[in-house]
């Protein structure tokens, strides 16, 4: 079920109707999973067996390793825990790459064997939910969490369906708490406070919600099909084509996440959850290292704090070991977008990026606090390189033809000064170029101005309404009839 | 009233204005398209006639050659091009009523690889249900037929444009009322100068190559939603006993050998599925011409050009195979 169709609007809707209606707190939670799970259902249909799989799984390996004192024991069903959850993402995402590497290679070497693919479809959110089960046993283990007494609580935090498909990826450390706020002794059963709807939660959720779906329908979607026309096959385009392509789908890509984050945090803020933000105004940071603290921020510190840190920690003081950590962090940040070398091309550079500002920041220490940086010229060329670059990584991420990915960078870095077919290109998609355009002034101003979301909430009634009217205007009057994923459900 | 209460009452409220604005705005909104298509189809259009659809990949096609053709075979049909840039099956679907209501004998469709792009569209895969699967309201929704301006609830962005574009034109002074057509009976093409001129070999180059071959991705045939209207085009058609004939436009030969593998796989599948499930031949005309100086760029024959008189008569053979 997308965010954008009209199935969710009802089901949301029906939802917070079933949990107004009902206020025993029992009900309310058992409303929220079957809701959860139906909302999975729907878009996945059999293959919630392996969310299934998976919240069982970690649910009961938790509690033993909780129980167990055993270090050697606790490891064994640690590495269960992970064998179970990374086994289920590498099959299902990663096995037709695996097998076409080796018929790959089978043929260099002129061997006969060809193994079949399975075809298989991935299944929706997997690469999240697989995340978040892990984060929880790892916690557990590290004993900075307790685990979830009840199965029901734990299935909620799995499950819950505003970000259950595309993130953010949840730590159970923020959100258990959330679900067992009035629990005053551990022993007791009444393990989830009832959900209240505050008005200034679903004054602000149902703005985010607002923001998400303009973001998306508005802005991103309509800006696709530049971004499609131009990539599609880039062989031949010019320099300033390609940039302009490379810029487009650093909005389109923004404008469809953040915009699917924005449902998703609102959609929880109404139910009274928070979820902490996954974007904090990336385009605007200074420093690969600052991107990556501002872009997918619940992936980029669930890598540093589960993979990175535990990776580099006995040898933190190297210089070499922190820059083959970050590699090796990017290159599997890059494999989890997708089983594709262009994915990999994507994490390796990205991770060059951050290892080789990593290292210059630590080995050439005057030039972390030079006053050049501090000024406004610095910071606004810093921005710009990092940005630029930035974008540069991401024509790896859209293109997945290796001689188009080639070519496009190719023409990215030495710019050959064409300007015919630009023209062109920006003559024959005038909408999207306006629309990219305003959605630059507009995260600009935000960026100025402040979250500029908080400040559409707390505007009286009159204007709010005068708001949520003008962008479901837009919305639908440059809609296309043809409801379309998000970017990140296909991860 | 509770404040949570209040300020879900206003969300609503804006809901319901907001949607209320937009079918007021789609329903006073002069649908250009449609209304050119209603005023023509309401004319009286005597004797038998033939209608040949498709998007400008059909501009070379002067009706009144066929016309001849036809008549020199003793059957006596007024052709008619009714051909319109960028107007797909979607749109076409809109229009079909007013199609019947004038019983043409025969509808031609010039259909191609572009007829069928994603325009950027992202569509996810999803698994086989194997589960019983839960109604989705679109589909519910779909078969609720509102009294508006046919078809435009379907698009709204396609009216907005279109609105936006009219409305642009008449500032500019762009806008004819009357523009001039290139033949007789063609009352939705534009005559433009350059299309009759042949392009020359270095426009049609790149780097040595001929024109890299540039457009969206296909998608097959369950997730096409053009393809599926084509089809549903199709069976309207046949319930009211209209012959259609469906063949593919030319293309310059070395544009198609670029043509991705698996895209000419899903357009080679959609040609075989429309052959099976009709029951008809389709015509694969698009790497049928070869010659260099005929092109005005990669997809268009050149027109109101005698030096493309063969690709009207080639379509009256055709013609003439199904009404024997």
């Amino acid at each position: 079920m997308i965010f954008t169709s009209i199935d969710f609007i009802v089901f949301f809707v029906f939802v917070l109707a079933a949990i107004a209606i009902i206020k025993h707190r029992k009900f309310q939670h058992l409303i929220l999973i079957g809701g959860s799970y139906y909302f999975f259902y729907f878009s996945s249909n059999y293959l919630i067996v392996l969310l299934i799989f998976s919240t069982i799984l970690d649910f009961y390996l938790a509690k033993i390793i909780y129980n167990t004192e055993n270090v050697f024991r606790k490891k064994l069903l640690l590495i269960i825990s992970l064998g179970g959850n990374l086994g289920l993402l590498g099959f299902f995402k990663y096995s037709d790459f695996a097998i076409l590497q080796f018929n790959l290679l089978g043929n260099y070497f002129d061997l006969a064997t060809a193994i079949p693919y399975y075809e298989l479809v991935l299944p929706l959110g997997i690469s999240f939910y697989t995340f978040q089960t892990i984060s929880y046993t790892i916690d557990v283990y590290r004993g900075s969490l307790k685990p979830s007494k009840t199965f029901s609580e734990f299935a909620l935090f799995v499950a819950f369906f505003p970000q259950l498909i595309a993130g953010p990826i949840l730590r159970a450390k923020e959100f258990l708490p959330q679900l067992r706020e009035k629990i005053q002794d551990y022993e007791s059963k009444k393990n989830l406070r009832q959900i209240i709807f505050h008005n200034s939660n679903v004054k602000l959720g149902i703005t985010l919600m607002a923001f998400g779906f303009i973001k998306k329908m508005f802005f991103a979607d309509n800006i696709a099909p530049l971004v499609d026309d131009i990539f599609f096959n880039p062989i031949g385009a010019e320099s300033f084509t390609v940039i302009l392509g490379a810029f487009a789908f650093a909005v389109q890509v923004y404008g469809d996440f953040s915009g699917y984050t924005d449902i998703a945090i609102g959609a929880a803020l109404i139910l009274g959850f928070k979820i902490p933000p996954n974007f904090n105004k990336p385009y605007f940071a200074k420093s690969p290292a600052a991107f990556w603290n501002r872009w997918h921020i619940s992936l980029s510190s669930w890598v540093r704090d589960y993979l990175y840190l535990p990776l580099i920690f006995k040898k933190r003081k190297s210089t070499l070991s922190i820059f083959l950590g970050l590699m090796l962090a990017f290159f599997l940040i890059g494999l989890w977008h997708g089983a594709d070398w262009n994915f990999i091309i994507f994490g390796i550079i990205q991770g060059f990026y951050v290892g080789i500002y990593t290292v210059i920041r630590k080995e050439v220490p005057f030039l972390r606090n030079h006053f050049f940086f501090k000024t406004k010229l610095g910071t606004i060329i810093s921005i710009a390189i990092t940005q630029y670059l930035t974008f540069f990584s991401f024509l790896a991420f859209r293109i997945h033809d290796m001689d188009h990915l080639f070519y496009s960078m190719q023409k990215y870095l030495l710019i050959d000064f064409q300007t015919v077919e630009t023209i062109a290109v920006i003559q024959s998609h005038k909408i999207s170029i306006i629309l990219m355009i305003s959605f630059m002034v507009i995260h600009f101003i935000s960026f100025k101005k402040g979250n500029l979301i908080e400040k559409f909430s707390n505007l009286n009634y009159f204007y709010w309404v005068l708001f949520l009217v003008t962008g479901i205007l837009l919305i639908l009057l440059l809609y296309d009839g043809n409801p379309t994923d998000f970017i990140y459900f296909k991860f | 009233m509770n404040s949570a209460k209040k300020t879900t009452f206003f969300a609503c409220s804006a809901l319901v204005v907001s949607v209320s604005i937009f079918l007021f705005i789609m329903s006073v909104v002069p649908d250009y398209v449609y209304l050119e298509h209603k005023e023509f189809y309401s004319q009286d259009l005597p004797g038998e006639k033939i209608f040949i659809f498709g998007t400008s990949h059909v501009y070379a096609l002067n009706p009144m050659i066929i016309t001849d053709e036809l008549i020199e075979k003793g059957y006596n049909y007024t052709v008619y091009n009714l051909g319109q840039g960028s107007f797909d099956a979607e749109e076409r679907l809109r229009t079909i009523d007013f199609v019947i209501s004038q019983e043409p004998k025969v509808v031609v469709y010039g259909i191609a690889y572009q007829t069928f792009y994603s325009h950027g569209r992202n569509i996810a895969e999803n698994p086989p249900e194997s589960f019983p699967s839960p109604t989705k309201l679109v589909d519910l929704l779909s078969t609720v037929q509102i009294p508006l301006n046919t078809g435009l609830l379907d698009n709204p962005k396609f009216a907005t444009i279109n609105t936006v574009n009219h409305f642009y034109q008449k500032q500019t002074g762009e806008f004819q009322e009357e523009p001039e057509r290139p033949y007789p009976n063609t009352p939705f093409f534009v005559y433009t100068p350059y299309s009759e001129i042949p392009a020359e070999q270095k426009d049609l180059e790149n780097d040595g190559k001929f024109v890299n071959y540039k457009g969206h991705e296909i998608y097959p045939i369950d997730k096409n939603r053009t393809y599926e209207a084509l089809k549903e085009l199709i069976r309207s058609l046949h319930e009211h006993d209209i012959e259609v004939i469906i063949f593919t436009t030319p293309h310059l030969k070395n544009w198609l050998e670029q043509v991705p593998a698996q895209q000419e796989k899903i357009f080679n599948s959609m040609l075989d599925d429309l052959e099976n499930e009709f029951n008809f031949e389709v015509f694969r005309l698009h790497d049928k011409y070869d010659s260099i100086d005929i092109w005005t760029d990669h997809e268009h024959l050149i027109d109101h050009n005698e030096k493309t008189d063969f690709f009207s008569e080639d379509i009256a053979k055709i013609i003439l195979t199904r009404i024997r």
